[in-house]
């Protein structure tokens, strides 16, 4: 037995071991335990040196990143500084882009709203005088612009044309000491004229003291002025005040004068109306009968020759004017003439053949003189 | 050498190439960075440096006993360090050291690239014997994809080649 097991040694141990670990996992797979005790043993023994592994590591790894690995980061922190540099620009850049193009889009949708005609303009230059509101556009004489022209935005109205040139043009502004503009209140529907300060503010005169006007009212054009079309917006009433014959309002106008970048010329103004105008009167859609034919006392019971024997609607002479045009009328169709045909200097028609007097409702009485013929 | 004798005395007899402590310490060290090194690099879980070990020192000497006995230890070691079942690595690892102890009674095993090719081979062997394990006794899924085994394996001689040379400076003649 003993020689048995010397000869199968190996073999036997390697049965049990491997017999013993089976009956292990079967252990742990039937009864769904875990063998704690060996994995805490296999812990407890490899913790503390992945510890001291993991120190190591960490050492390494803070000694390369902020020593080492810092080799040439003055220079990629300049080279990262340049870029945020050049994309401030070019993020500047596009913001001002995508603000030019959106508030393109609010003057071309502006434009399709208004009834007036006008050109896109931008501001180029402001005046050289610190005490005028003057500014220059890019378009002058050559794109039809002329002088006196209004000039507006989506915001307001912005001023008028002052003097053309062929490529630019002179704009006075609404806030300058001499611009005046014939303007409306919403409201009370009083007129007034909007007159300069020389600050980004105006005023309106002579709008009496009785007239209420409200703070935040708004003002748009009259279009008295014959510069600027009625129905455009200025701006709103920022104060009041009674004077001694007339208000004193204080008005900011809609559009910031000061920040002007793009404007529109009026080049064919249109008056429109303002915001609660009554609707324009509209043609009778009832209308009584025509009165009977032949009742009156001077009715004349003919039938228009243009009408044709068959018209049943008959024609009454109202004036002398009707009676001179149906004896005319007469007068051709009995010579063969028609009114409106043959060359310049062709013979006309007799209108004294077999004219007489028409026939009189009375005798002329005393003081009566008989109506004299008329010539032709 | 008998069957009365303890692992100690068998791991103080037959790794006397390698002292005592440097092989627990080389063991140590594989389940460390087993463990570890997959957290920084995410492809080295593909290295069993446990399996290279065991089949480094079961090749060292001509025992299956201690072959299979450092095998197992070095398989329960890694199951415990891990969240599966215990006994899966140590099974597979004890019958490859144990089989590769025994080989080394019929080949010269001094040769390194001799060893690399043997490494190729047990991690074969390593990985059937873990595939039949899980689905023959487990009954669990197990897939065994060979061309991805086989590169594995290759991968592993790789690592090996560079391992077994490092080792080889504190092995001490006998």
């Amino acid at each position: 037995m003993e020689a048995l097991l010397a000869r199968y040694r190996n073999v036997t141990i390697l049965t049990v071991v491997i017999l013993a670990q089976v009956l292990l996992l079967g252990y742990q797979v039937r009864g769904d335990k875990d063998v704690r005790l060996v994995r805490l043993w296999a812990v407890a023994a490899i913790t503390p040196v992945a510890r001291v592994l993991h120190g190591a590591h960490d050492l390494a790894a803070g000694f390369w990143n902020n020593y080492i690995g810092l080799r040439g980061a003055r220079e990629e922190s300049a080279e990262l500084r340049r870029e945020r540099d050049r994309l401030k620009l070019e993020n500047q850049a596009m913001r001002q882009a995508l603000g030019s193009a959106e508030r393109l889009a609010a003057f071309t949708a502006y434009q399709q709203a208004i009834m007036s005609t006008t050109l896109l303009a931008e501001v180029i230059g402001a005046g050289a005088n610190p005490n005028s509101r003057v500014v220059f556009v890019d378009q002058g004489s050559g794109a039809g612009v002329r002088a006196g022209m209004a000039v507006i935005t989506p915001e307001g109205i912005a001023g008028k044309v002052q003097a053309v040139f062929p490529g630019a043009s002179l704009v006075l502004l609404i806030s300058d000491m001499y611009s005046a503009v014939g303007v409306i209140l919403e409201n009370s529907r009083s007129h007034g004229v909007l007159k300069g300060t020389g600050l980004n503010e105006a005023r309106i005169d002579y709008v009496p003291n009785d007239e209420k006007v409200a703070v935040g009212e708004k003002v748009y054009t009259a279009g008295t002025d014959r510069v600027f079309p009625k129905g455009l917006l200025v701006g709103t009433v920022h104060a009041t005040e009674a004077g001694r014959d007339f208000q004193q309002i204080t008005v900011y106008p809609g559009v910031r004068l000061n920040r002007l970048e793009e404007v529109l010329i009026v080049t064919d103004g249109r008056h429109q109306d303002l915001p609660g105008d009554l609707p324009r009167p509209q043609a009778p859609e009832a209308l009584l009968p025509r009165p009977p034919a032949g009742g009156g006392r001077d009715v004349l019971s003919v039938v228009p020759a243009e009408q044709g024997s068959g018209a049943a609607e008959s024609y009454t002479p109202q004036t002398d004017a009707d009676r001179l045009k149906r004896r005319y009328q007469e007068l051709g169709d009995a010579q063969k003439h028609r009114f409106g045909e043959g060359a310049p200097g062709s013979k006309p028609p007799d209108f004294n053949q077999g004219w007489s007097p028409p026939a009189r409702r009375s005798a002329p009485g005393a003081g009566e003189s008989p109506r004299p013929a008329p010539k032709p | 050498m008998t069957m009365q004798a303890s692992v100690p005395q068998l791991l103080e007899a037959d790794l006397s190439r390698l002292r005592p402590r440097v092989a627990v310490a080389v063991v140590i060290v594989a389940l460390l960075l087993q463990a570890y090194i997959p957290s920084v690099l995410s492809y080295a879980h593909l290295i069993d440096l446990p399996l290279l070990i065991t089949i480094y020192l079961a090749l060292l000497r001509r025992n299956p006993v201690v072959g299979l006995t450092v095998g197992a230890a070095i398989g329960l070691a890694q199951d415990s360090l891990s969240n599966g079942l215990v006994g899966l690595y140590g099974t597979t690892k004890t019958a490859v050291g144990y089989f590769c102890s025994s080989l080394t009674t019929v080949v010269d095993v001094n040769s390194l690239p001799l060893r690399v090719v043997l490494v190729w081979c047990f991690y074969m062997v390593h990985h059937v014997c873990f595939w039949a394990v899980e689905r023959g006794l487990l009954a669990r899924p197990a897939v065994l994809v060979w061309p991805r085994t086989l590169l594995l394996a290759l991968a592993n001689a790789a690592v090996a080649l560079v391992i077994y040379k490092l080792l080889d400076r504190f092995r001490e003649s006998t």
